[in-house]
């Protein structure tokens, strides 16, 4: 806005000469992204090539739409993409829901000590990739595991958390929830701290109590950064966590568990399908960009918000 | 492979390719970017420690290297029945049911039932499993295997039937018969209840390190690779190996290690020292082979000096994972290489004269138990490879219509298999189940197997 106003006083030749070391030390971060974010794009020429290594881009057949026609027209398509939707949905749900949650109830807390170590310990598991993850949940979830272990003493009846369908989707949703709320959190908390205390304290001598004051000044002072994160995330609706279902799933439970990109990476174990992976790459790309675009013009329209 | 893959997208192929996957071979064939070395292996190749070995089996050493009669590779050659089954017994359990190795599927029900009943195992109450599976059938660890060929079919596999054509074995009515005892175990308790959640190697752990189980089929290496953590965690446990059980009908069988994987060794196109290469790989391959010096080891691969000690254990094996053919990270010629080396060790070296005896081979004999049981499987599986095996005869590139619909065919096969066996299904599901293969893509992906089978 600043530059915008400056501008239209002073010649650019003058705005130039002033601002350069501005865009300069932008140039490295364009660079970057021309490089490594817009120039490999040259790579989805392959969703439309039978491609081969040995012939290269330039020298690969062209199969127009062959990639997705074969896609598209897979038996199992719609129960992948159904299973994809429904639990890359559901994590984004729950994890922005927890997220706010435990941002709230963290901030509340009155005791620093508690509520830095809190904060660490829920950041903790992010750090951990799900190769590791899946042997400790393979472990604990096992029908002498420590969880059905505690669902005896209750006098339940064991479950197979992870080989029933009834149990698959649960079970991938609420270890994605536990691994990735804290990153989600420490960004709530991070907007939380930006909300004047001067706005609590009034409310509390106004007789505001607790849940009225989270109602009225807390939740609306962090509202944009719930649009911006939703938004966002909106754009990994097809991304439903490939290497935590890899790790989890069996054959079992394809039925409820089988998504996109496993999929196809069982295709890609019976003959090296580059094109095929291309394809669907784009494909999530297309759809992902979609829902960006969609959700950014709907959080301008209903919640004021725009990042230029 | 992606490294492969890059190397020939940028144009700077190697001058030489170690265990190029079938996928890229098969690219590099088609571009002509390969060396034809019919005429220098003529040449330059070791008749004795080369050309010999590598004419086991009528050739089929050469079944992926040689195109059209030229030599378009090296073969890449495993040892003899690396992945073949044992039946893995604990010889205490067996004492203290008062039972003994079972022989028939019937007798094999019999033991892991009285494993499981009396509850030997380490875990809590009612832990003890009576047989080991896992999330694959055919699997190179806690497998069934062997269960599948004691009605002589093997799941994946595609094997000639009457008619000399190739049949894919899981769509066989056998299977439905080997499901519903597998059904059957299940539902009685003999195998975890999440087994099919468990990759195979898992199972060296969860199952058979953790002594919940006595009973498992799993390769000779299974002397290493879980049974020590077994004795590790109940000094008391004692392993023995036996011969799999026959089926009903006096079958016996299992899946068969193929000592030509899908893999070979390529030079560039216009790589001049392929000789130099074959004079490498017969000069590795005699100093491995030769029965003159093999048996004593080599510093620095089977044994290196800790000062004055002679130490087995103590050398960094990851140095020769990679390698040429014939080092310890590469195939050798011959695929009896490791048998022969054992009986020798095992038969020949007890009477050689105490005075021509060295210290290292004294020292392979005194090795501990478990690694002696390894050589003894080793052999035993050895023996029985060329008999009990059953054989994939589908070894090539998967055909067009596998392409397509393989993956969708593979995981109705998966799903199927695993709910029938967990209950999950009706038996019968597995009627509707080869219908839904055949329509699926199945018969013509049966027809591009033969045609490809008959024609080769």
């Amino acid at each position: 806005m600043i530059a915008g106003q400056t501008k239209r006083h002073e010649p650019l030749r003058a705005y130039m000469r002033r601002s350069w070391p501005l865009y300069a030390m932008i140039l490295p971060g364009l660079l970057f992204i021309l490089l490594f974010r817009y120039l490999p794009m040259y790579g989805v020429i392959i969703a439309f090539q039978d491609f081969s290594p040995a012939r290269g881009f330039a020298a690969s057949r062209w199969v127009g739409f062959d990639n997705f026609d074969f896609l598209f027209s897979l038996p199992e398509f719609s129960r992948i993409l159904g299973n994809t939707v429904i639990i890359a949905v559901l994590k984004l749900a729950l994890d922005q829901l927890g997220a706010i949650v435990l941002a709230l109830l963290i901030n509340e807390a009155r005791n620093l000590v508690f509520r830095r170590s809190i904060q660490t310990l829920i950041y903790l598991p992010h750090f951990l990739s799900w190769i590791v993850l899946g042997g400790i949940l393979l472990d604990i979830l096992s029908p002498f595991g420590i969880v059905n272990n505690l669902v005896r003493a209750l006098g339940q009846e064991p479950q197979l958390f992870l080989g029933s369908n009834d149990w698959f989707r649960i079970t991938i949703v609420g270890s994605s929830l536990w691994k990735g709320v804290g990153f989600s959190t420490v960004v709530y908390l991070a907007a939380l701290t930006a909300i004047s205390p001067t706005l609590q304290e009034a409310a509390a001598i106004d007789g505001a109590g607790r849940f009225r004051r989270i109602w009225h000044i807390i939740l609306p002072g962090i509202r944009p950064t719930i649009v911006l994160l939703a938004a966002l995330s909106l754009g990994d609706v097809l991304q439903a966590g490939f290497e935590q279902i890899l790790t989890l799933y069996s054959p079992a439970v394809y039925r409820t568990g089988d998504i996109i990109d496993t999929y196809v990476y069982r295709v890609g174990l019976v003959s090296a399908q580059y094109s095929l992976a291309g394809a669907v790459g784009l494909f999530k790309s297309v759809i992902g960009f979609v829902l960006i675009v969609a959700s950014y013009w709907l959080a301008d329209r209903y919640a004021g918000y725009r990042i230029l | 492979m992606q490294k492969y893959n890059l190397a020939v997208a940028s144009g700077e192929l190697p001058d030489f390719m170690e265990t190029v996957p079938l996928q890229v071979y098969s690219d590099l064939l088609e571009n002509d970017l390969l060396e034809d070395i019919t005429d220098v292996y003529e040449e330059a190749a070791s008749q004795e420690w080369i050309k010999d070995p590598l004419s086991f089996g009528g050739g089929v050493a050469w079944r992926l290297a040689e195109v059209n009669g030229r030599k378009m590779g090296f073969p890449y050659i495993e040892q003899a029945a690396q992945n073949d089954k044992v039946m893995w017994l604990r010889e205490d359990w067996l004492e203290a049911v008062g039972m003994g190795a079972p022989t028939t599927v019937e007798e094999l029900h019999a033991v892991a039932s009285a494993f499981k009943n009396a509850d030997l195992g380490q875990g809590g109450d009612g832990t003890t499993l009576g047989l080991v599976a896992c999330n694959t059938l055919d699997a190179w660890y806690g497998s069934l295997d062997p269960v599948f060929g004691a009605w002589g079919v093997m799941p994946g596999s595609w094997t000639p039937d009457a008619n000399g054509d190739l049949e894919y074995n899981s769509v066989r009515p056998e299977i439905k018969e080997v499901l519903s005892v597998l059904r059957d175990w299940y539902a009685e308790g003999l195998f975890a209840q999440d087994f099919f959640t468990l990759r195979p190697g898992q199972t060296a752990f969860a199952h058979v390190g953790a002594n919940v189980v006595g009973l498992h089929f799993s390769p000779a290496f299974a002397a290493v690779f879980g049974l020590p953590d077994s004795v590790a965690n109940e000094s008391e446990a004692r392993w023995t190996f036996a011969d799999i059980p026959a089926g009903p009908t006096g079958i016996k069988k299992k899946s068969w290690s193929n000592p030509v994987p899908n893999t070979v060794y390529c030079f560039r196109k216009g790589f001049e020292h392929v000789d130099l290469v074959l004079k490498q790989i017969g000069w590795w391959a005699e100093l491995m082979q030769n029965p003159a010096n093999r048996y004593h080891g080599w510093e620095g691969t089977d044994y290196f000096w800790n000062g004055d000690e002679l130490d087995l254990n103590g050398y960094d094996s990851s140095k020769h994972f990679f390698g040429p053919p014939g080092t310890n990270g590469g195939s050798r010629t011959d695929p009896f290489f490791e048998a022969n080396s054992i009986k020798y060790r095992q038969a020949e070296w007890p009477n050689t004269p105490e005075d021509q005896r060295d210290a290292i081979m004294d020292a392979f004999l005194g090795k501990d138990p478990l690694s002696q049981l390894w050589d003894q499987a080793n052999v035993f599986a050895i023996d029985r490879w060329e008999h009990d095996g059953i054989r994939n005869h589908f070894t090539t590139l998967p055909t067009e219509t596998m392409k397509r619909a393989g993956t969708s065919l593979d995981g109705l096969e998966q799903e199927t298999l695993f709910n029938i066996i967990i209950g999950q299904e009706p038996l019968d599901r597995f009627d509707s189940f080869v219908e839904e293969w055949r329509s699926g893509g199945g018969d013509r992906i049966t027809g591009e197997v033969n045609e490809w089978y008959h024609g080769s």
